[in-house]
């Protein structure tokens, strides 16, 4: 995954990555899309949304193609990270870790003050951590009550009533909390932060700009360098 | 040329005004003949059936009336020998209470809506139980419904509608509502606070106040008052909560099977949640609930049904709800001040640079 690109570009993400990865934004924006339609029915661009799909039947039709979809590709990450050797590495570089604290801290003294140096990135930024690891949990978290919520007349077969009313109070809070660390902080990194105006393309091609990848990712970049003997 | 045709014009005008007065003098000597039988206290007839029939009119019931300038001829106009002929037909209020009368009667939308309505379609139709004018508002006595001695005033409402609609009348005189208009309260809905007066529509049409399009904002009228709830312990927020469920956006998308508030509360049965009658007293709730979700069962009872997300009385609800509002609000914070640092650095080394800071981000420093 170090290799060299032939116009200084370095492989940042893999073929089934990005078929990953576009499935996973496909299903969540059918999900955010019906859902927050759903959320706020009393706006007029909701009801324009809900119309679009064919009324509320159409809407959960969406919703729930896009659940089934956000399952299964969670299910194939969790299952190629077990198995594929990798994936494994990708999930291993996305482990927090102790050094993340003090790159963090080293970075945050760094652009408050300009003194010191910048941080030394791994493969996985701290902040991308961070968002890897929320984009998970409240995959799990949506899933399950998402499941709770599919079918009230089986969930309430099985649960009392104020539990599934918990689980819809986490569905739309999460989804919330989601959509926003999506639109804020992941679309602010990938298309704003660190010189990716107007966008990283890595998602469609792959590969990332030699010099962005060094700025990005120094400490990765450094023992690449190491690596290939360059 | 032009006096003959003056004095002719002159000639039929005086003789109009005294044919008129003729008219009312005759109407009024007409009242004074119809009185000297039916203004005879007790004057009364059987029928061959046996039915008696009450035929005593107090004349002063007229002049305390509406209709206090007419005479008994203006209404009972078949009605032109003593003894009668054949029995008078009743009464058809249409001969004045149409719109562009110029008898005096009030232009109102009432009689086209009321020929809308389920009585004056049943009527149209030629139902003989349907309800006519007199049905509801009196025959002699007729008075503004605002008038408190008026057979259509607020508080006798339920009276009237209950002659022929016994059961609901029953039902309702049980419920919450009707025990409240029995102690004269004037917040409680009578029969047309709820369906209508003249307009009233099957429930099953859509048109209707109580069809189950617009059930919710009919009950809403009242229930999403603070000033009237507060005053009975019962929370305004319900119609809210109600909008803000699952039932009730589907209601607002024309979804009509989605329960509504007398799904689950009934129609006229409605009682307090605390009395075991309550179709929404816990221990009724499984059957109530079984209406739609064949199979419910004791879990939908445990819980509460109306829940504001906002409210500490939601319980587990409301702190999860606030947990991921602070928890989103911080990460939010956080982002700004993270992306905030971001565009100050690199200000910074743009200045320092001077120009373009580079492509590259200010990160790339070397």
């Amino acid at each position: 995954m170090t290799e060299k690109g032939s116009v200084g570009t370095v492989e940042r993400m893999t073929t089934a990555q990005r078929v990953v990865h576009l499935v996973l934004m496909v299903a969540i924006l059918m999900l955010v899309i019906s859902g927050l339609a759903l959320a706020y029915h009393e706006q007029g661009w909701a009801h324009a949304i809900i119309a679009l799909m064919g009324g509320l039947g159409g809407r959960n039709i969406v919703h729930k193609t896009g659940a089934i979809l956000l399952v299964l590709v969670f299910i194939y990450h969790v299952v190629a990270t077990n198995v594929s050797a990798n994936h494994q590495r990708n999930a291993l570089a996305s482990v927090p870790k102790p050094s993340d604290l003090k790159a963090g801290w080293t970075a945050f003294v760094w652009r408050m003050t300009g003194k010191g140096e910048p941080p030394k990135y791994g493969h996985y930024t701290p902040m991308q951590k961070c968002q890897y690891w929320l984009i998970f949990l409240g995959c799990l978290l949506m899933g399950l009550s998402g499941a709770v919520l599919w079918s009230p007349r089986v969930s309430l077969g099985i649960f009392p009533k104020s539990f599934y009313d918990i689980m819809l109070v986490v569905h739309s809070s999460e989804a919330q909390f989601a959509f926003v660390i999506l639109l804020v902080w992941h679309l602010w990194d990938v298309h704003m932060a660190g010189g990716n105006f107007p966008m990283n393309p890595a998602w469609l091609t792959g590969r990332m700009r030699e010099d962005l990848y060094k700025s990005q990712h120094l400490g990765e970049w450094e023992s690449m360098q190491k690596g290939t003997g360059e | 040329m032009r006096g003959p045709v003056q004095a002719t014009i002159r000639r039929t005008l005086w003789v109009t005004l005294l044919l008129a007065a003729c008219a009312v003098a005759a109407s009024a000597q007409e009242d004074v003949r119809c009185l000297s039988c039916h203004g005879k206290p007790g004057f009364k007839k059987t029928l061959p059936s046996g039915k008696v029939l009450e035929l005593f009119v107090d004349p002063t019931s007229i002049r305390l009336s509406v209709h206090k300038d007419k005479h008994c001829v203006d209404c009972h106009a078949d009605v032109s020998e003593v003894p009668h002929p054949s029995t008078p037909q009743k009464v058809n209020c249409r001969r004045c209470h149409y719109n562009g009368n110029t008898a005096g009667a009030p232009q109102l939308e009432k009689y086209v809506e009321f020929e809308q309505s389920v009585h004056g379609k049943a009527l149209a139709a030629g139902n003989t139980k349907a309800p006519t004018c007199q049905d509801c508002h009196g025959d002699h006595f007729i008075l503004p419904g605002s008038e408190v001695r008026s057979q259509v005033y607020r508080t006798h409402i339920p009276q009237v509608c209950g002659r022929c609609h016994l059961e609901i009348f029953g039902q309702y005189e049980a419920s919450v509502h009707g025990k409240a208009m029995l102690k004269g309260n004037p917040d409680a809905p009578v029969c047309t606070s709820c369906h209508g007066e003249h307009n009233i529509r099957q429930a099953k049409d859509q048109a209707s106040t109580v069809s189950a399009g617009q059930v919710a904002n009919t009950c809403a009228h009242c229930h999403s008052k603070v000033v009237i709830m507060e005053k009975y312990g019962v929370k305004a927020e319900q119609v809210a909560t109600y909008n803000e469920s699952f039932h009730g956006i589907a209601n607002e998308f024309g979804v009509l099977t989605a329960a509504n508030c007398a799904s689950c509360h009934t129609a006229h049965d409605i009682l307090p949640a605390s009395d075991p009658r309550s179709s929404v007293n816990p221990a009724n709730i499984p059957k109530t609930c079984g209406k739609c979700h064949p199979g419910a069962n004791a879990n939908f009872a445990n819980g509460r049904i109306h829940i504001n997300a906002k409210d500490k009385s939601a319980g587990i609800v409301y702190w999860v709800a606030l947990g991921f509002k602070i928890l989103t609000l911080s990460t939010l914070a956080g982002l700004f001040i993270h992306i905030g640092l971001d565009l100050f650095r690199k200000a910074k080394d743009r200045k320092k640079h001077g120009g373009r800071g580079g492509a590259a981000h200010s990160e790339n420093k070397p």
